[in-house]
């Protein structure tokens, strides 16, 4: 190496101490299972499709590291029958929604949301739907409100007696400084 | 006629520093016939012990230098940097542990047998954050039912000024 080019060599690097610093760590995945939900069951002689809602709550305690900026979007989402109990064919539309108990500033948000485009199968039974989430929206600000709750909102010809649940949602994001 | 001593091929030293991220690391250097230095060293960074491998490159003489170095620090406990204790940063610090890659250049000085040394230059960190999960869901819910999982553990990466001081003795 030349005398000149070791010196810039040289020079650039002692330069680079000057750079800033920065932080960065990716979050593959965060999974929150929510199991039992109890869906109430409606009424329904006639058959005709219905809408219900069930809630459950996001857990409370969530607390932000304060030397890094978090931001965990949704990454995916499926709701499936516990044990195979019930067969989900009746499902056509479903919405998971993440929202404040309190705060009137932050509007409930979809999180998730499947909608059938084809009439199930006779002979398949479904005990697994994938729902596909937005993926535009940190929810960080949510959870650290510590009142965040999550409702599900089925509509389809539902079962008239109550029937259960369980609700999976992943997140990924970045923790950054 | 006068007689210079004959230079030796190859030289051991004993090299202690200071700098960031590598704490205080105390280690050998060996000097083969070339214009590099090599040096392996064990330290402590005030939260868990490290060691790191390196080398120095001189080519147009003894004076400025470029080194590079990589180390890996063990897990400790360093939730006494936190703000306050059962703080989420103090939850992240409990378990630090890391790898680098520094980059340097600087200038060094000889008197008698000890050399003084000072470089700057930017490392390249990783880090494992370990407790998010505890971060997530540090309090039971009531509703029993909800559970919060972090199956693949973050890792921070991190660029940042280093800077370290040092000697190295050579008998």
């Amino acid at each position: 190496m030349s005398k000149p080019r070791f010196f810039q060599c040289l020079a650039m690097t002692l330069a680079s101490f000057l750079c800033g610093c920065s932080a960065e760590a990716n979050v593959p995945r965060i999974v929150i299972t929510q199991s039992g939900i109890v869906v109430d069951g409606i009424p329904n002689p006639n058959g005709v499709t219905t809408v219900a809602r069930a809630r459950f709550d996001h857990p409370v305690g969530f607390e932000i590291p304060k030397v890094l900026e978090t931001s965990l979007y949704p990454r995916s989402a499926f709701v499936a029958a516990p044990d195979g109990e019930i067969d989900l064919r009746f499902v056509d539309e479903l919405t998971l929604i993440l929202a404040l108990r309190s705060d009137e500033q932050l509007p409930p948000r979809e999180i998730a949301h499947y909608l059938r485009d084809e009439p199930p199968g006779p002979d398949t039974e479904e005990r697994l739907l994938n729902v596909p989430t937005s993926t535009d929206f940190n929810v960080v600000q949510y959870w650290a409100a510590g009142d965040a709750y999550y409702e599900l909102v089925v509509r389809g010809v539902l079962p008239e007696s109550d029937w259960t649940l369980n609700v999976v949602a992943q997140f990924r994001g970045t923790l950054s400084l | 006629m006068l007689q210079t001593a004959p230079r030796r091929a190859v030289q051991w030293g004993m090299q202690i520093d200071l700098g960031v991220p590598d704490g205080l690391m105390a280690g050998v250097t060996f000097k083969p016939p070339m214009p590099v230095r090599l040096n392996a060293a064990l330290g402590y960074n005030t939260v868990s012990p490290g060691l790191r491998l390196g080398i120095e490159w001189m080519p147009l003489g003894h004076t400025w230098l470029l080194s590079a170095q990589g180390g890996h620090f063990f897990q400790g406990d360093a939730s006494h940097w936190a703000s306050k204790p059962n703080s989420a940063d103090g939850i992240l610090l409990e378990r630090v542990s890391y790898n680098y890659f520094s980059w340097r250049a600087g200038a060094q000085w000889q008197s008698g047998p000890i050399t003084y040394f000072g470089l700057l230059g930017l490392t390249y960190l990783r880090a494992p954050i370990e407790q998010v999960e505890r971060l997530l869901a540090p309090i039971e819910t009531g509703n029993g039912g909800t559970l919060i999982q972090v199956p693949d553990t973050p890792t921070l990466s991190v660029l940042m000024p280093t800077l370290q001081l040092g000697i190295v003795i050579s008998p």
